[in-house]
């Protein structure tokens, strides 16, 4: 049984919680707040912390029987960046090869990337981001509406409002991907859909995959969707179909 | 209070109407626009600019202390045009393909404004060949290339890329930003300048465009 220490992103906390309760190894999940991608370097900060943590050691060490997690598995995309450069210090880190969460929800990359081209314009619904984010809506903008108003006044308030509505124009779906193993779907399905309802886009809903989360948490690591970065070594952004890669390892040939 | 420092701290308060009024006033009162626009605009905007990057403020600060900075620039732009100072130098700006986010690309694209560059605005979605097209027919100087999400940054290196087979990579600046890009990926890519915020965009975007005139 592998000892398996994971750092993820709270916008997976069902995904995640229901894939270990079932995975075969012993799990040990941190949940790091959801949104800090919108700050690179504070994600950046947290995630070595939580690494740097894990690298202590194992906390049901008796008797020095088992001193050290096997593997810290990070659930991270890229994420904005917020991933480049943490290192593990003494255990071998994997990663998903991925640019966020939703091809961790997806499943794959490639389905990712797939949906990305065939819908384009694309705002991506899940439970966590539904639970544990203030997705754009009707509540949303009456309430920064309000505070705008109070904080800087009508006029500047109005021309905000519209800036912060700008990229949201330019958006056409709610995309909402469901999991089957979840009982609440009918919630989270009619969220987004008054979300897009709202903001006049489409709704549309494609099955989640659990597949790459699984194997991950099963201690299957295929080259095609993690990374397994060595100790010591850096995580940068390949730039390339693999998304990730260990720095150093990503100079053009 | 100097009426250039009322300018500064109106501007840093995001009121635009006052900023107007205030920069009218000093021009009645005889001062230079060059004067009104570095010790009252872009001081407020400098003092703006350090805030953010210390997290003292937020975007919508200087999304309003920028639209105020417009207001002002606004005032001064026709003295001065009539004073023999023509623009800085002319910008092709745009968020890449496939992004469609614009708040960052709408600031820098005020700050460049501000500081007496002309621009043109693709708005978002722009495929790498808008770019060089519309650069060709303005005969701008430098390329602005903005995006959000890590999905879309290899767009960037398209838009190099393109520069180099219209041949045109050595008469134009290009110069990227958002979110996830840094200076190594603009190594990388071989593009010329990045900045971190709006506000040093603006200024690189001056020096660029002056070194190109040398």
């Amino acid at each position: 049984m592998l000892r398996l220490k994971i750092i993820a992103c709270d916008v997976l906390n069902r995904e995640i919680s229901y894939l270990a309760s079932q995975s075969e190894h012993f799990t040990d999940v941190t949940f790091v707040h959801q949104g800090l991608h919108d700050t690179p370097e504070k994600l950046n900060k947290r995630l070595q912390y939580e690494i740097d943590r894990a690298n202590e050691g194992f906390p049901y060490n008796y008797f020095d029987t088992c001193p050290d997690y096997d593997y810290i598995i990070v659930c991270y995309g890229l994420c904005s960046n917020g991933i480049t450069g943490i290192s593990s210090r003494r255990l071998p880190m994997v990663v998903p090869k991925a640019h966020d969460c939703i091809t961790l929800l997806l499943g794959s990359k490639e389905r990712y990337m797939d949906l990305f081209r065939q819908q384009p314009g694309t705002y991506w619904f899940s439970t966590g981001w539904i639970e544990r984010g203030w997705q754009p809506g009707e509540l949303k903008y009456t309430t920064l509406q309000r505070e705008y108003i109070q904080k800087y006044g009508e006029e500047n308030a109005e021309y905000l409002m519209e800036m912060e509505q700008s990229w949201m124009k330019e958006y056409n779906n709610a995309g909402f991907i469901s999991w089957s193993s979840f009982k609440n779907n009918e919630f989270y399905r009619s969220a987004a859909r008054s979300a897009a309802d709202f903001l006049n886009w489409d709704f549309f809903e494609v099955p989640g995959n659990p597949d790459l989360l699984k194997n991950m948490l099963n201690g299957r690591f295929n080259e095609n969707e993690v990374l397994i970065v060595p100790p010591g070594a850096k995580i940068a952004a390949s730039n390339d179909n693999d998304i990730i890669t260990v720095e150093g390892d990503n100079q053009d040939v | 209070m100097s009426i250039l420092n009322e300018i500064s701290q109106a501007l840093q308060s995001g009121k635009a109407k006052i900023v107007k009024e205030l920069v009218q006033k000093a021009v009645d009162e005889g001062l230079s626009a060059v004067n009104i626009l570095n010790s009252g605009l872009l001081d407020g905007m400098a003092v703006i600019g350090e805030k953010f990057k210390n997290d003292e403020i937020y975007v919508p600060d200087v999304l309003i202390a920028a639209r105020a900075m417009n207001a002002g620039t606004e005032i001064i732009k026709p003295l001065l045009i009539s004073s023999g100072a023509k623009a800085v130098g002319k910008v092709v700006i745009g968020t890449v393909f496939g992004d469609l986010h614009d708040i960052g690309k709408n600031l820098v694209k005020m700050m460049l404004e501000g500081r007496g560059l002309e621009v043109v605005d693709l708005g978002v979605n722009v495929p790498a060949q808008k770019f060089i097209d519309m650069a060709i027919q303005e005969n701008a100087q430098i390329i602005c290339c903005s995006t959000l999400l890590t999905t879309t940054m290899p767009e960037m290196e398209i838009v190099v890329n393109a520069a180099k087979n219209a041949g045109i990579r050595e008469k134009v600046t290009i110069m990227i930003g958002g979110a996830p890009v840094n200076q190594s990926y603009c190594d990388k890519i071989s593009a010329d300048i990045y900045t971190a915020d709006a506000a040093s965009a603006a200024e690189e975007a001056v020096k660029a465009c002056k070194a190109g005139e040398a």
